[in-house]
This record gives structure tokens, C-alpha cells and sequence, in this order.
């Protein structure tokens, strides 16, 4: 399959929706190393 | 008996078979790691299903050692030989996975057990009555945190990398999709920690489910054949 038949033309709603989607991805992965830091300084326990 | 980690060991080993199908005809050591990563996750939930009948020190240890601090990890190390171009790097993490992991096993077959053993509910979660009953020394819980930020950052963060590369470049909409997919599937259970302390059991249990049928999704439409326009020349086949 040639590199030009693999690309895709996004439509209206994803051009808005995946950028949202990596957004909140990226911040849950950040949400959870916080957590991890916190309970590591003992703020909190550790799971 | 709580009827979810039936439902997510039935999903998760259906994806083991998946990946190690996979492995078998394309080889490539990122497959080996997920399948074995799976193989911990399965195993992780397969225990909550025996605790949910009697209480076995052994199961206990096995769900600690597999679904607290093996899966995230091992899972992550896949992506890393996936994504990581020198080999050399991605080998060496991976050494330092397996001698970790090793150190693991006997640290946690050598971790005591104290008598609240003998109270332990098996209607009620492993997650809220393993801290009573399992005595984790220093050693254990610095490996559980290492292991699973590891994984965390690798399996998700390589993920969310992969799509953003895919979207930017506006190729292979079926791999953003699924790196998406992947991506959530495996922040779900990542969460279930959080969930646990913050008092909502039950969430646990249903993260492990979604996020394994988020994470099949995502690899199912990751490595979905696509379709060859006809137009267009033939130069490579889907990885």
C-alpha cells in the first residue's frame, strides 16, 4: 500500500475530538504520576 | 461472586490468544511482551475470581506479584521494543525489567502473612483487605511503584505518542484510533488504585473490564488489515 493510500482526510467532529481526546488522555496519565509523587512524599498512602 | 473478573479473565486471555496468534506469524519481541504483560493481567484477574470463593495465601501473593506489580510493566516494556529504535536501549530496559520482576517474585513468596488471613471476606475485594493480611516491606512497595510508573508512562504515554504522530501526519487512521483505544484502556486500570482509596470498590472490578475490552479494541483496529485502493500502487503491507 503506497503512503498516499494510507492517508486519510479527517472529517469535521474529529478534527475537534481527537485533539480533546489527547488532551484528557495526556492529563489522566498526568493525573496518575501525581498521585504516585504524592503518595511517595507521603501525603497520602501508597497503594 | 462477582461476576466482572470472570468476564475480564475471559476477555483477557481471548487477547492473549490474540497477541500470541500474532506474535507466532510476524514475530517481533513487542508482541512476546504484551502477550506476557496480558498473561500477568489475566492472571491478576483470574485470582480475584478464586478469592472470591476462599481465601489461598498463594493466590493472594500471585495476584499481588502478576496484577499489583508485573502487568503495567510488562505491558510498557512491549512498547518500548516496539517504539524505541535502538535495540540496544530497549534490551538493556528489558534486563533490568526481568531482574526486577525476579527480585519481585521472591520478595513477594517471602512476604509474611499475619493472622488477619483467618478474617478475610470473600465477598468483599482483595484490594481492600490485602494490606491487613500481606506484610509488604520497603522493598516490595518501592518495586510496585517503580514497576507500575514505568509501565504507566510507557504503555500510555507510548500510546498517546503513536496517535499524535499518526493525527499530525493524517496516516493510518485505523492506528490512531486504536493507540487511542490502547491508551484509555490502559489508564482504566491504572485508576483503580485511586478508585480503591477513594472508597469505590465496585470501580476497581469494572476498570479492570473496560479497560481490557478498550485495550483489545484498540489492537484489533490497530492491526486491522486496510484496504488497497485499487488506484493505487502496492508498495508495503500493513505492519
Amino acid at each position: 500500500m503506497s503512503r498516499k493510500s494510507r492517508r486519510f482526510t479527517p472529517s469535521k467532529w474529529s478534527e475537534y475530538l481527537v485533539p480533546v481526546l489527547l488532551l484528557v488522555l495526556l492529563l489522566g496519565l498526568l493525573a496518575i504520576l501525581v498521585v504516585v509523587v504524592i503518595s511517595l512524599t507521603g501525603l497520602s498512602s501508597v497503594s | 461472586m462477582n461476576y466482572i473478573p470472570v468476564l475480564s479473565t475471559l476477555v483477557t486471555f481471548t487477547f492473549v490468544v490474540a497477541v500470541f496468534n500474532r506474535y507466532r506469524h510476524k514475530k517481533g519481541l513487542h508482541l512476546l511482551f504484551w502477550g506476557l504483560g496480558l498473561v500477568f493481567y489475566g492472571l491478576g484477574t483470574l485470582s480475584e475470581v478464586v478469592m472470591s470463593f476462599t481465601y489461598n495465601t498463594a493466590v493472594l501473593k500471585l495476584w499481588y506479584l502478576s496484577g499489583a506489580m508485573l502487568t503495567a510493566a510488562w505491558l510498557g516494556q512491549g512498547t518500548v521494543f516496539l517504539l524505541v529504535r535502538r535495540r540496544n536501549w530497549a534490551k538493556a530496559l528489558a534486563a533490568v525489567l526481568l531482574t526486577m520482576s525476579l527480585a519481585s517474585l521472591v520478595l513477594v513468596v517471602l512476604a509474611p502473612v499475619t493472622e488477619a488471613a483467618g478474617a478475610f471476606d470473600p465477598s468483599q475485594p482483595i484490594s481492600t483487605q490485602y494490606k491487613e493480611i500481606m506484610v509488604r516491606n520497603g522493598w516490595i512497595i518501592f518495586l510496585t511503584v517503580i514497576l507500575n510508573l514505568y509501565g504507566t508512562v510507557t504503555l500510555v504515554g507510548g500510546a498517546l505518542v503513536s496517535a499524535y504522530l499518526f493525527w499530525r501526519k493524517r496516516v493510518l487512521a485505523n492506528r490512531l484510533v486504536g493507540n487511542l483505544l490502547i491508551a484509555g484502556g490502559a489508564l482504566l486500570p491504572a485508576m483503580a488504585g485511586s478508585f480503591v482509596q477513594a472508597g469505590i470498590v465496585d470501580w476497581l472490578y469494572i476498570s479492570e473490564l473496560i479497560g481490557v475490552i478498550l485495550m483489545y479494541a484498540g489492537f484489533l483496529q490497530a492491526t486491522a488489515p486496510q484496504p488497497v485502493k485499487r488506484s493505487q500502487p502496492i508498495a508495503a503491507t500493513p505492519g
